[in-house]
């Protein structure tokens, strides 16, 4: 073997070293802490407590995706899973360019100053880690989702003259309470 | 002697960056193709069997139906009745008594105002209609249809416009059930 193709093998083997190293780090970055989940109960004050079942939650979400088109990236289908705890999992199959993908995550849901706060809790491409990942690479996803969510629920909140107290799950339901305004 | 081994050294210099290149790439390329396989794994867990009865269930405490009333007593067209205080009863029931102070043509009353409200779900909405009606302890028919008609008229239309506010147009109720403590409002939205 001439000195030439060892370099060049030994340069390969450093650039898979360099490669596995990188890819350990981002997976590390990805995996972040899994929160503890708090259960509470109705708030004080509650006075109308508006519960909506899981069968719902997921017709309302499939029937609220864009239809995919020619664009690179789709949401295909996807499944809500409500669970104790005031959270909610998701998976989702996504179109991508290489293939369907499945995304998983878990949202934890609460109420703070009388607006739902959601948090991605947890999010996976397929078995793969990205939760730690979703801050650095896509910072306003959160508060995109949050927004919009707090315009959907106040205008109707509005017209029905009432404010958002609390919200806790079961296996199959999200229950909000409200008070009057 | 020194100056063949620099030489060789720079010969070999492009032959390092290439093969670093070339794992860099054989890695990238690996790592794509197992987080794709990883990606790709799995499936989308089954939706539940059985569809529940209801899409919403809007539990309404006695306490915010008093408070509701009090808000939306003013807005109706009859101005008949004041101090309506309200108790839930089981099976659909409410009762209600308050102060009347009406003047209907060619009489005026003052007094004590009594009565059941019965709470149904017809096609898909809140109905509400009156029975027992008393005033100033008395049946009577009268005083009591007139009253009727138009707390169900107004109340009616007020229950349906709060609904439609609240949960859209789509939305539907499929049913309606009472306990001593809270009504429960069960609604279904069009698929």
């Amino acid at each position: 073997m001439s000195d030439r193709s060892i370099v060049g093998l030994m340069g390969v083997i450093a650039g898979v070293l360099l490669c596995l190293v990188v890819g350990l780090l981002v997976l590390a970055a990805g995996t972040g802490a899994r929160p503890g989940f708090a259960n509470p109960g109705p708030p004080v004050g509650a006075v109308i407590e508006a519960a909506v079942t899981e069968e719902y939650v997921n017709r309302a979400f499939m029937q609220n995706v864009p239809a995919g088109g020619n664009a690179a990236w789709s949401l295909e289908e996807g499944r809500v899973d409500i669970q104790a705890g005031n959270r909610v999992q998701f998976t989702a199959r996504v179109g991508s360019p290489v293939g369907r993908l499945i995304v998983k995550g878990t949202v934890s849901i609460a109420v703070q100053n009388e607006k739902l706060a959601l948090h991605v809790a947890e999010a996976r491409l397929g078995t793969l880690p990205l939760t730690g990942l979703l801050k650095p690479f896509l910072p306003a996803l959160e508060v995109q989702v949050n927004d919009e969510a707090n315009r959907q629920l106040s205008a109707r909140m509005a017209q029905a003259k009432v404010r958002l107290l609390g919200v806790a799950s079961d296996e199959t339901r999200l229950r909000f309470y409200l008070a009057g305004q | 002697m020194a100056a063949p081994r620099r030489a060789n050294n720079e010969r070999l210099w492009p032959a390092g960056c290439l093969g670093l290149i070339l794992g860099i790439a054989i890695s990238v390329c690996g790592l794509a193709a197992l987080i794709a396989l990883a990606a790709s794994g799995g499936s989308l867990p089954a939706l539940p069997a059985e569809r529940p009865p209801e899409d919403l269930a809007i539990t309404v405490q006695e306490a915010y139906l008093q408070q509701a009333l009090a808000q939306n007593l003013p807005a109706l067209p009859s101005g008949l009745a004041s101090d309506i205080m309200l108790d839930l009863q089981a099976g659909n029931r409410l009762l209600f008594s308050g102060k009347l102070g009406s003047s209907l043509p060619g009489l005026a009353l003052k007094g004590d105002v009594s009565g059941v409200v019965h709470l149904d779900a017809r096609d898909g909405k809140l109905v509400i209609s009156f029975s027992d009606l008393k005033v100033l302890g008395f049946a009577l028919p009268a005083i009591g249809n007139t009253l009727a008609n138009e707390l169900t008229a107004g109340l009616n239309q007020r229950i349906d416009e709060q609904l439609t506010a609240g949960l859209g147009s789509d939305a539907r109720l499929v049913g309606v059930t009472t306990d001593e403590r809270q009504m429960i409002l069960q609604v279904r939205w069009l698929p």
